[in-house]
């Protein structure tokens, strides 16, 4: 796991709240976020649960277009209020098409997505949006950081069976070839 | 009046003749970048960086990405080329340079390295070609394997399966361990190996 930098967010009240929302796949997704929380990637929701960030299942409108096909994402805005409280305030929403995915399947993507909250917490994201880093950068860690949690996960669901786990195992392999090669990947996919 | 109807008429035949004729027998620019059938032009490239010493020859206007590890300890060039017809995959050559085993890496020789690099394509892998051959006078082993990437899930990606073809070349120059790579999409391969032979056949120490 690589751990995310200084808080840049000095003053965004905490909430300490585990703010899973939404009408459908509440359990679900409370059940992988207790996974997380009781792994090596506890930091991850340590974060989400300190800032009180929304984490839900979306609509299919939510998922139009080019996030079609994406399990899940991390959205930001309101950068400008910075160090204050974000407005409006960020979130993680998962796509509904995988809402019988197993918790664990999704815990790793949880752990992708909120490393990306991370990311915002400590100025990654800032600096990425002032091009002092890179896709590559950002991706690197959320890919790395998935990949560390789903070995320890991944003997459940070996061979992957489901496009989730697909997804997972394709970033876990790849990382295990190391960094270099997983971040060669990563600029061949984003770049 | 007519005349100048005809005239914006023929204007507008010729541009489509134009950008037909370029389309298939000239370089066309592509969301930004250029594809070009073959590589015109090659380019000295010297390292600056003293644990990555070397130099070699890079197609003109390929960008150059120098990187050091942040969480494994390495050095690495990585020279972009052009994307796929699909968008979802670039082509690209690395030259990356990894401590031995003895001196704070992971591999203890290039044997290990191979094995390891063989052990995780993911998926559906397969091993086309393993030789020994030299690169700068030294022994190495190149391999070329073929692997498809399964769709891929996330936010900014295509979900669609990427059938991948590599080219490596991997030799020790103590204390490290160098890997070659050239990666791309396997429908287009052909199209710029022969950017990855230059590497081979130009890379020399400084």
């Amino acid at each position: 796991m690589r751990a995310r930098g200084t808080d840049q967010w000095t003053g965004w009240p905490d909430t300490n709240t585990r703010n899973i929302t939404g009408t459908q796949g509440v359990e679900l997704l409370g059940a992988a976020f207790d996974l997380v929380a009781n792994s090596l990637a506890s930091s991850v929701t340590n974060d989400l649960f300190r800032k009180g960030l929304s984490i839900a299942f979306g609509s299919p409108a939510d998922f139009a277009g080019p996030l079609a096909s994406a399990i899940a994402y991390f959205s930001f805005a309101g950068i400008v209020t910075m160090p204050a409280t974000p407005d409006p305030l960020p979130f993680i929403l998962f796509n509904p098409k995988f809402i019988t995915e197993d918790p664990k399947v999704l815990a790793a993507v949880l752990v992708h997505e909120g490393t990306h909250f991370q990311q915002f917490l400590d100025g990654t994201t800032v600096d990425y949006l002032l091009r002092n880093k890179t896709v590559v950068d950002v991706e690197f860690t959320a890919w790395w950081n998935g990949a560390a949690f789903w070995q320890t996960v991944r003997g459940n669901f070996l061979p992957p069976a489901t496009t989730v786990a697909f997804t997972n195992e394709a970033g876990y392999q790849a990382a295990l070839q190391g960094e270099g090669a997983l971040r060669d990947l990563i600029t061949s996919l984003y770049t | 009046m007519r005349r100048t109807i005809t005239s914006a008429m023929i204007l507008i035949a010729l541009l489509g003749v134009g950008w037909w004729f370029l389309s298939r027998h000239g370089t066309i620019k592509r969301e930004g970048r250029t594809m070009n059938p073959s590589i015109a032009k090659y380019v000295d490239y010297v390292s600056t960086e003293p644990r990555l010493a070397v130099r070699f020859q890079i197609p003109k206007g390929w960008g150059v990405q120098r990187e050091q590890g942040k969480v494994e300890r390495y050095h690495q060039i990585r020279i972009r080329g052009p994307r796929n017809q699909e968008d979802t995959y670039t082509c690209y050559l690395s030259v990356r340079a990894s401590p031995l085993q003895s001196y704070g890496g992971k591999f203890g020789s290039v044997e290990e390295l191979v094995s390891n690099y063989k052990s995780h394509l993911f998926q559906d892998p397969q091993i086309l070609v393993q030789h020994p051959v030299k690169v700068a006078g030294i022994a190495a082993q190149e391999l070329l394997v073929s692997f498809t990437i399964p769709p891929l899930h996330q936010p900014g990606l295509k979900a669609i399966p990427i059938p991948v073809k590599t080219r490596s070349c991997f030799f020790e120059r103590s204390p490290y361990l160098y890997e070659l790579i050239y990666s791309a999409d396997a429908r287009e391969f052909e199209r710029y190996v022969e950017a990855f032979e230059r590497l081979v056949r130009t890379l020399r120490f400084k």
